[in-house]
């Protein structure tokens, strides 16, 4: 657990709130040293942070664990058809604009 | 963790916490992210940056392409794209052929509107922005949101910043004792459903695609800040899940 205000916290110690608040910087790396400081003194005196922290981590990882880029040959047949279709359609149009300009 | 051990340890797959800190590149070798793998050794980093560089530039000659309205171009674009944006698409809105319109959309978009994009950020992330503005854009006119209120499986603390339920149970190492890797996914494909549809965009496009909370930016129209609260509810609401599943309380 945390200090806290009645047991002497410093006023630049972090509660167990604040640091849940900085866990989106903290895992891109991008705490500033100070806060960085602070972040690990309480983490060293709070257990509950650190079993926070880890489940969150855990939390991100097995969600980017859903990553696909996988497309269905299916899908990909239908997408490439529509896409050729569009663009012969198009390309119709401008050989008949370009045929009309030159009469 | 050993509770009865006075040293507190992380257990991130025995990375500490100094390897997470320090490091620069994400997960899929993008600016910006993060930190669930080892640190990446500096000839590495080189070479990655050089591969990223190359990337920069083909992707600057596609572009061009493009706006002269080489079709070759377009055919290139999807083979290089299409799988990722599809995914993005199908997890925010959850339906294949929603999700095949919006790939129409995108790509018709970007061949037909080549030349608005000026390079203010990579051509990916512009494609990520057609694939969410249409997914979003669906959303909205179909009025269908299966969204839960958060609240349940947020962390609680109290007035003096404590968590309110404690100790807090580090089930970080027995969800893999406990549910198989398909089992997981699948309960967390379900949550996510259950976020709101820019919120599971953003998470989606942060720790599926690993873009950084600069390029969610872009490619959402949220603020970086914005991007970051939204994440980190979103990382919060699907924690909270998974404890309740594992019968242990959000908080």
């Amino acid at each position: 657990m945390a200090p806290t205000k009645t047991t002497g916290r410093p006023p630049s110690a972090k509660t167990c709130k604040q640091i849940a608040a900085l866990l989106v910087d903290y895992l891109n790396g991008r705490l500033d040293p100070t806060v960085q400081r602070q972040f690990k003194k309480h983490l060293s005196i709070c257990p509950d942070c650190v079993g926070f922290i880890n489940t969150y981590k855990k939390t991100v990882k097995s969600t980017a664990a859903l990553r696909s880029d996988q497309l269905p040959p299916k899908v990909r047949d239908n997408l490439l058809s529509f896409l050729r279709d569009k663009l012969r359609r198009v390309s119709a149009v401008i050989v008949y604009l370009l045929s009309q300009l030159a009469a | 963790m050993d509770r009865n051990s006075s040293k507190t340890t992380l257990n991130n797959d025995g990375e500490g916490i100094m390897a997470t800190l320090q490091l620069e590149t994400n997960r899929h070798g993008q600016p910006g992210l993060l930190a669930l793998q080892s640190v990446t050794p500096k000839l590495t980093r080189t070479a990655a940056n050089k591969r990223a560089q190359v990337r920069a530039q083909e992707e600057l000659d596609l572009v061009s392409r493009l706006k002269a309205g080489d079709q070759t171009a377009l055919e290139q674009a999807f083979n290089l794209y299409s799988g990722k944006l599809y995914n993005v698409a199908l997890r925010i809105l959850k339906d294949q052929s929603d999700a095949e319109e919006v790939l129409q959309d995108v790509f018709l978009t970007a061949f037909r509107k080549a030349k608005m994009f000026h390079g203010q950020a990579q051509f990916s992330t512009w494609l990520y922005r057609l694939a969410v503005n249409a997914a979003l854009g669906r959303i909205r006119r179909s009025k269908k949101s299966q969204e839960v209120p958060y609240e349940e499986f947020l962390p609680k603390f109290q007035a003096d910043g404590h968590h309110a339920v404690r100790p807090v149970v580090d089930w970080s190492d027995t969800l893999d004792e406990q549910y198989s890797k398909s089992e997981t996914q699948e309960l967390l494909a379900k949550a996510l459903d259950q976020l709101k549809p820019l919120d599971r965009s953003v998470i989606v496009l942060s720790d599926l695609e690993g873009l950084s909370d600069k390029q969610i930016a872009a490619a959402t129209g949220l603020t970086v800040s914005a991007v970051k609260t939204r994440l980190h509810r979103a990382r919060l609401f699907l924690r909270g899940k998974l404890a309740v599943q594992l019968g242990h309380s959000a908080a």
